[in-house]
């Protein structure tokens, strides 16, 4: 999928891929990369500014742990804020999805006008 | 070839430093997770794919230069708000001490004090409404992912605000020091030492925000490449 289209949908994409828990640049990339069958395909830097923008943002909240292999990394987690603008902007996508599967199908949704 | 990338990136990050140390270390965790998942029959090949998977370091330091500026400025305007908010209070404080001790001043120094007191109530306001203003200016929109031009500008217009901000504020501080001499030359005494404090942390207070002012003017010159046009990345 093109990156300019997946760019004004990253924050809900970081935002998602974070719902299951705390999780480091590499492994959100990865998770984005599973959970979307590999159809996204961004540079993976661009994560990284998302993610510090999200922290400014009072979205996520973050701290530095040792991986196994000694180097310092930095985890990040979805904090109340974030899950509720996870789950706001999850309805706002829905509804537009909806939206635009009508229309790519043809269907007229009832009780509106014509 | 890792290294060269983060050479690159250290550079193109050098409008901040404490970011450019947290992104540089986030970074090298990335890249060396992701050469651990690559076949390393070839090592120089396996960077070059891991580094140019990640992206061009120009590119991705556009987009931390907004953010980076952004909460630079954000900062600033929150500085400015307190200082004001600390400058009312030692106002306020030098004012109750005078009245608990009654101090009053001379006859012949009250035509002139009584034009200062004026002049400082008038720029002490002033600086509010401005901070306040420039502040909410600052918060009325989002940071975009690139620092385009556009958003470079906003950020200057805000830098101008605080800076009006700043100067009738200073003007305010410089006429609570003229009071303050006016008042404590016939009252040199240990109870001096409360406006002397108050005085101290008012001149502070303009000092922190001169020191911001000039902070935040470096960041958005040194970034300025950005609101221009990302360079591409060459290892070469």
């Amino acid at each position: 999928m093109e990156g300019e289209m997946l760019k004004g949908h990253l924050d809900m994409i970081v935002l998602a891929a974070l719902s299951s828990g705390p999780a480091h640049g590499y492994a959100i990339i990865e998770e984005i990369r599973q959970r979307s069958g590999k159809a996204f395909n961004l540079p993976e830097g661009t994560v990284y500014p998302a993610l510090h923008r999200l922290q400014q943002a009072g979205l996520l909240s973050s701290r530095w742990v040792t991986a196994e292999s000694g180097r310092r990394r930095r985890v990040y987690t979805l904090t109340a804020s974030g899950k509720r603008a996870l789950a706001d902007r999850r309805a706002v996508w829905q509804q537009f999805s909806a939206a635009i599967r009508g229309l790519l199908d043809g269907k007229r949704s009832s009780g509106q006008p014509a | 070839m890792i290294d060269a990338y983060l050479k690159e990136l250290s550079e193109a990050l050098r409008f901040d430093s404490a970011l450019s140390a947290i992104v540089l270390q986030e970074v090298r965790d990335h890249l060396e997770e992701a050469l651990a998942q690559e076949q390393l029959n070839d090592r120089q090949e396996a960077e070059r794919r891991v580094v140019e998977r990640f992206g061009d370091p120009w590119a991705l330091a556009a987009q931390f230069a907004s953010i980076s500026l952004t909460r630079v400025m954000r900062r600033l305007g929150i500085v400015i708000v307190i200082a004001t908010i600390a400058v009312m209070v030692m106002m306020k404080a030098r004012v109750f001490w005078y009245a608990f001790f009654q101090w009053t001043l001379n006859e012949s120094a009250r035509p002139f004090a009584g034009f200062v007191v004026t002049v400082d109530r008038f720029a002490f306001w002033f600086a509010a409404a401005i901070a306040i203003a420039s502040l909410l200016y600052l918060a009325s929109y989002r940071t975009p992912t690139l620092l385009q031009a556009r958003h470079r500008r906003r950020l200057q217009r805000t830098a101008v605000l605080f800076k009006l901000a700043t100067l009738p504020l200073g003007i305010s501080v410089t006429s609570d020091f003229a009071l303050t001499a006016l008042q404590l030359r016939n009252e040199l005494s240990a109870h001096a030492l409360i406006p002397i404090m108050s005085l101290s942390v008012e001149i502070g207070c303009i000092g922190v925000i001169v020191y911001l002012i000039f902070d935040a003017a470096y960041r958005l010159a040194r970034a300025e490449i950005f609101a221009i046009e990302p360079r591409p990345f060459s290892s070469h």
